[in-house]
């Protein structure tokens, strides 16, 4: 997983800083998820509870769900999908880039979107209402 | 015959000057035909990619667009029934 990580560094640090302030959160609106978390569970999770228009998470490792919320809560099917799409994807390489294949995916639907980030060995999969028009007219 | 207004679509297609790229495959990942910065290589991806997107909606006429977006820019990936279009788009 650590090669989808190259050119992170930016999102990490991010990532970092809603962790810190996220300590304070530790008490926040937590009782949507029902699985079982630790206190480092809220800090993965802060950023993507202030998301506009956002309809569900998962964050998702090697091993399986790490927190889940929404839509997505416990949807491991969705899960699944889209950890072998992350997969798929990162075997993507255009001719002369060095570039990792994706900063990130977006999988559109009729009603909704999925966007897919990787950072830290950790997948963030966010469901939001599509608000798009269509991207293109063949 | 059929070839060529394949081949034109293609063309017209790369016209786009935010085009940078197009390629044509089917259910399989073969190659149907191809321009610029896609060619044979992706065929496989592409399809299956398609194909896994394809099991994240519970309508199955629902065909989902793929964007993968990076710094070279973005490859949009559909489905129209058993061929799949990638198209390589860059910001102009």
């Amino acid at each position: 997983m650590h090669r989808y990580n190259r050119g992170d560094e930016e999102e990490e640090e991010k990532k970092k800083k809603k962790k810190d302030e996220s300590v304070s959160h530790v008490t926040g609106s937590r009782g949507i998820r029902k699985r079982k978390k630790k206190m480092t569970t809220a800090a993965l999770t802060a950023g993507l509870e202030r998301i506009p228009d956002q309809l569900g998470y998962l964050v998702i490792s090697e091993d399986g769900v790490l927190a889940s919320a929404g839509e997505l809560e416990n949807d491991e099917h969705t899960a699944c999908v889209m950890m072998e799409m992350v997969r798929t994807a990162s075997r993507f390489r255009l001719p002369g880039s060095a570039d990792p294949p994706f900063k990130r995916m977006s999988v559109i639907l009729d009603d909704f979107v999925y966007t897919v980030t990787v950072s830290g060995q950790k997948v963030f999969v966010v469901k939001r209402q599509n608000n798009q028009q269509e991207p293109i007219s063949i | 015959m059929m070839e060529s207004t394949l081949e034109q679509h293609l063309d017209d297609t790369m016209k786009n000057p935010a085009v940078v790229g197009v390629l044509c495959t089917d259910q399989q990942g073969h190659n149907l035909g191809c321009r610029g910065s896609l060619s044979d290589e992706h065929g496989g991806v592409v399809s299956v990619l398609a194909k896994q997107a394809a099991a994240l909606s519970r309508d199955p006429t629902d065909a989902p667009t793929v964007c993968l977006e990076s710094e070279s820019g973005n490859i949009l990936v559909r489905s129209h029934g058993t061929i799949t279009i990638a198209v390589h788009k860059i910001a102009s």
